[in-house]
């Protein structure tokens, strides 16, 4: 099990060096538990923060939930696969590649 | 009936009767079938090639509503794939040029199991997401398939013991389960997650429906107490 750091957001970018994203999407099947429980123990987030990021899936449809390069972003979402999760890939601000 | 999942010093520990784990094996292994067969490959009808029903007893039988659910759930026939290879996070990368692409299964429960890695449907997000799986898809199915595999491993005896990385692949395993009934429901919404869950009365059930649905709450209650016992034992 990979705890990633995901702390990429707070690097200083430039327009053409704009960070990967990690888009988690609300579906009727993942249990909330399961959801968070993944946050957690993937990302390593806090037990607040994975159940708030949940929230935020659950009620407004989707939620990002990591940002940084996109290689460690792909294995992300490639990782949210995995565990069932519906999770995209995206270019802050813009289309991808 | 079952007991759920609990955290012991052994580790996470289920009571599950005979029936239950066998229930529980076959679904696994129709969820390593459908994971296995190719996308081009028609929907081919299962026909009593029982190779896999390791489980000695009840060969499926096509008058039995349930085995035809069970059944219903993926092709029969093949043999248990083999992928024991690790999750394909190391799959080479063809630098850029011209990058394969990949199209999303037809199949509703496949597609389920194998999402779009990019959202929405312009022709470049269409073509990003058909990289984004030539990419991955293949990583995704091999470590689903060692998932499923462990958790059909794991089921051959009473009570089941799992440590904690093993039973979170059970977890990744029993929710791939569900993803699979639920694409077979037709659990869309909220509302129908409703509808389904209302189904609760094993003596009741009469239709291939219903059954499913009972499947579908049965694993959800399971994965929701091994998610409980699993989160215990995070650092909050």
């Amino acid at each position: 099990m990979e705890r990633e750091e995901t702390s990429a957001g707070t690097a200083e970018r430039t327009a053409a060096d704009r960070p990967w994203q990690v888009v988690v999407w609300n579906d009727p099947v993942n249990l909330m538990s399961y959801v968070s429980y993944v946050f957690r123990s993937y990302f390593g987030f806090s037990r607040t923060k994975a159940d708030s990021l949940m929230l935020q899936v659950h009620q407004e449809g989707k939620a990002i939930v990591s940002s940084g390069g996109r290689e460690e972003s792909e294995r992300h979402v490639q990782a949210m696969h995995g565990y069932g999760l519906w999770a995209t890939l995206q270019h802050e601000q813009g289309e991808g590649a | 009936m079952a007991r759920a999942f609990k955290s012991t010093p052994k580790g996470f520990v289920a009571d599950l009767e005979k029936a239950e784990r066998r229930l529980l094996r076959t679904l696994f292994k129709d969820v390593i079938q459908l994971l296995d067969v190719e996308q081009e490959a028609p929907p081919s009808a299962p026909t009593g090639s029982a190779s896999d029903s390791a489980s000695t007893s009840a060969t499926p039988s096509s008058s039995d509503p349930f085995w035809d659910i069970v059944a219903g759930l993926g092709p029969l026939g093949a043999d248990d794939a083999g992928g024991d290879e690790a999750a394909g996070v190391g799959n080479s990368r063809g630098a850029g040029e011209s990058a394969p692409v990949r199209a999303a299964p037809q199949d509703e429960a496949l597609a389920r199991l194998l999402p779009p890695g990019v959202h929405g449907d312009t022709p470049t997000e269409q073509a990003a997401a058909g990289e984004f799986r030539a990419l991955t898809e293949d990583g995704v199915r091999r470590a689903k398939t060692a998932d499923l595999q462990r958790a059909v491993a794991a089921l051959q005896v009473n009570p089941v013991v799992l440590d904690e990385e093993h039973a979170i692949a059970f977890s990744r395993a029993l929710n791939d389960v569900r993803l699979v009934l639920s694409a077979r429901l037709g659990i869309d919404t909220d509302e129908d997650a409703e509808r389904v869950h209302a189904v609760d009365d094993w003596s009741a059930a009469k239709d291939v429906e219903s059954y499913m649905a009972l499947l579908y709450n049965f694993t959800t209650w399971l994965l929701e107490t091994l998610m409980l016992a699993l989160s215990t034992r995070l650092p909050d």
